[in-house]
């Protein structure tokens, strides 16, 4: 099969040919697929952009070294997911980043958004109104934080989000219900004008 | 419905997974609550500020970082299998070889191990039952002002019996030198016995001879003091009255005879007088130190060699 061909080829068939022929391009080809969600998912955790790419890259590395136990229970997706959220879990609950996350929000790096079609002083306001809706969505505990960014940022099934979190339907939606009433009290001054 | 179980399901009802009779109630709350209304509008506008937030760029190096990552971990992997390998070998080796050849010594610094807790243990709680029995005899000797009874004695009630023991230590004349002193004067008389024979001298002025060559019965007094030490002593003793309870002679030590008596208070300094003009004291308690309330005391004197 040529490189043409593999690009084509869904995800099951990807992982397949990694499990079996431990074939790189085709894991590439899922990094390459992949990389914008697992990234923007790290970046909403982590709130910081060099601990995001940090932890998308030991997500990918972790999906390489665990895709032989890789079961095709759920979507790859999914299950991507699942490990890209276990290691910011793993990385906000680790000593070392809770002692340099003072230092660390002081010198917070500037976004590099996709959308560029608006001018300076409306790029400065949107940033304003993002950079706090993203401080809110730090402040929310891991729980409530990880239903908020795979529903209302990822815009995942509640189905999904059950499979990646493991938790109950009901848990979700009440987590998601608390998450929403946390942020509603910390961004009632903010208008949503975006 | 009221307000806190619409506010519940709010969040639900924004996303249209509510029932339908659960939709027709909230909005028949909604109508005539203007409070859930203005909630519910909040509620609105956050979502809408979270679903917007936009997507962030991709860092370009991402993919190839991730695969570099991956490919150092694969080389690493294959150059340490040989070092594993070697360790596992290494480890066989010792496991077999190394270990049962140790096994005593082990077993027997294990034991040493095991015991060491224990030992310690019993000392540290001898230490600390001696250190109360101290504190108590110090405690006790304090209030009674009675001085250094061991604490045995207190226990079995034998305080009344017992009486102190003054120790006085006496050194007698050299007995040795005396000893070849005497020798030395009968190789004298044989030398002279000798020679009377040889020049054919009467027996009368042999003896004469001899009688006049060293003053042989003051030198044999003089052993005779030497070697009757106890019998000195023990005169001593009666002489003020006392009364000769023990004795011990040993003469291969250092202290070559020993003797205890009880003697009347007021003789301790007489008999102590008496002693020194014999003897050398070697040590002896004075008087304002033994003081008692008892007429009578216990003393022991020793005669070191």
């Amino acid at each position: 099969m040529n490189t043409q061909d593999k690009n084509t080829l869904r995800d099951e068939d990807l992982v397949k040919e990694v499990q079996n022929h431990n074939d790189m391009y085709a894991f590439e080809i899922l990094v390459k697929r992949y990389q914008s969600k697992i990234y923007n998912t790290c970046y909403r955790f982590m709130g910081d952009a060099q601990e995001a790419f940090d932890c998308a890259q030991d997500t990918f590395v972790k999906i390489y070294t665990s895709i032989r136990s890789f079961k095709y229970l759920s979507s790859f997706a999914t299950w991507a997911y699942r490990i890209a959220v276990n290691t910011c879990k793993n990385r906000l609950m680790s000593w070392e980043y809770r002692r340099t996350r003072k230092t660390r929000y002081l010198s917070q790096n500037t976004l590099e958004l996709k959308d560029n079609s608006i001018s300076p002083a409306q790029d400065t306001e949107r940033s304003r109104i993002q950079e706090k809706v993203q401080e809110a969505i730090n402040m929310l505990p891991f729980d409530q934080k990880q239903v908020i960014i795979l529903r209302d940022i990822q815009q995942l099934s509640y189905e999904e989000i059950e499979k990646i979190t493991g938790l109950r339907s009901g848990t979700v939606k009440s987590k998601i219900a608390r998450g929403r009433d946390k942020l509603k009290e910390t961004l009632k001054d903010l208008k949503y004008e975006m | 419905m009221k307000c806190e179980q619409v506010k519940k399901i709010l969040s639900e009802y924004l996303e249209g997974i509510v029932s339908e009779e659960q939709k027709k109630q909230i909005q028949k709350h909604l109508d005539i609550c203007k409070d859930c209304s203005e909630y519910l509008l909040l509620l609105k506008n956050t979502v809408n500020l979270v679903n917007n937030l936009p997507e962030v760029c991709v860092p370009p190096g991402l993919a190839s970082a991730v695969m570099e990552k991956i490919q150092e971990k694969q080389k690493r992997k294959t150059r340490i299998i040989p070092y594993l390998t070697g360790i596992a070998f290494v480890e066989v080796i010792l496991l077999f070889v190394i270990i049962p050849l140790k096994k005593p010594y082990q077993t027997e610094i294990t034991q040493k191990i095991q015991q060491k807790p224990s030992q310690q243990v019993q000392k540290i709680e001898n230490n600390l039952i001696e250190k109360e029995k101290k504190e108590t005899t110090i405690a006790y000797q304090k209030k009674s002002k009675v001085a250094q009874v061991p604490l045995e004695k207190l226990e079995t009630g034998s305080l009344e019996k017992e009486k102190k023991e003054i120790i006085v230590q006496i050194a007698c004349r050299p007995l040795p030198a005396a000893v070849s002193e005497k020798r030395d004067i009968e190789k004298e008389k044989n030398i002279l016995r000798k020679e009377s024979v040889e020049q054919d001298k009467p027996q009368s002025e042999i003896q004469k001879s001899l009688a006049l060559s060293r003053p042989t019965q003051i030198v044999n007094e003089v052993v005779q003091q030497a070697t009757n030490v106890e019998s000195e002593i023990k005169k001593h003793i009666t002489s003020v009255n006392g009364k000769i309870l023990s004795e011990q002679i040993a003469p291969d030590t250092e202290i070559t005879y020993a003797i205890t008596a009880e003697i009347p208070y007021s003789a301790y300094k007489t008999l102590i007088e008496g002693l020194a003009e014999r003897f050398q004291i070697k040590n002896m308690p004075l008087l304002q130190d033994i003081y008692t309330s008892d007429t009578e005391i216990k003393i022991k004197i020793e005669v070191f060699r």
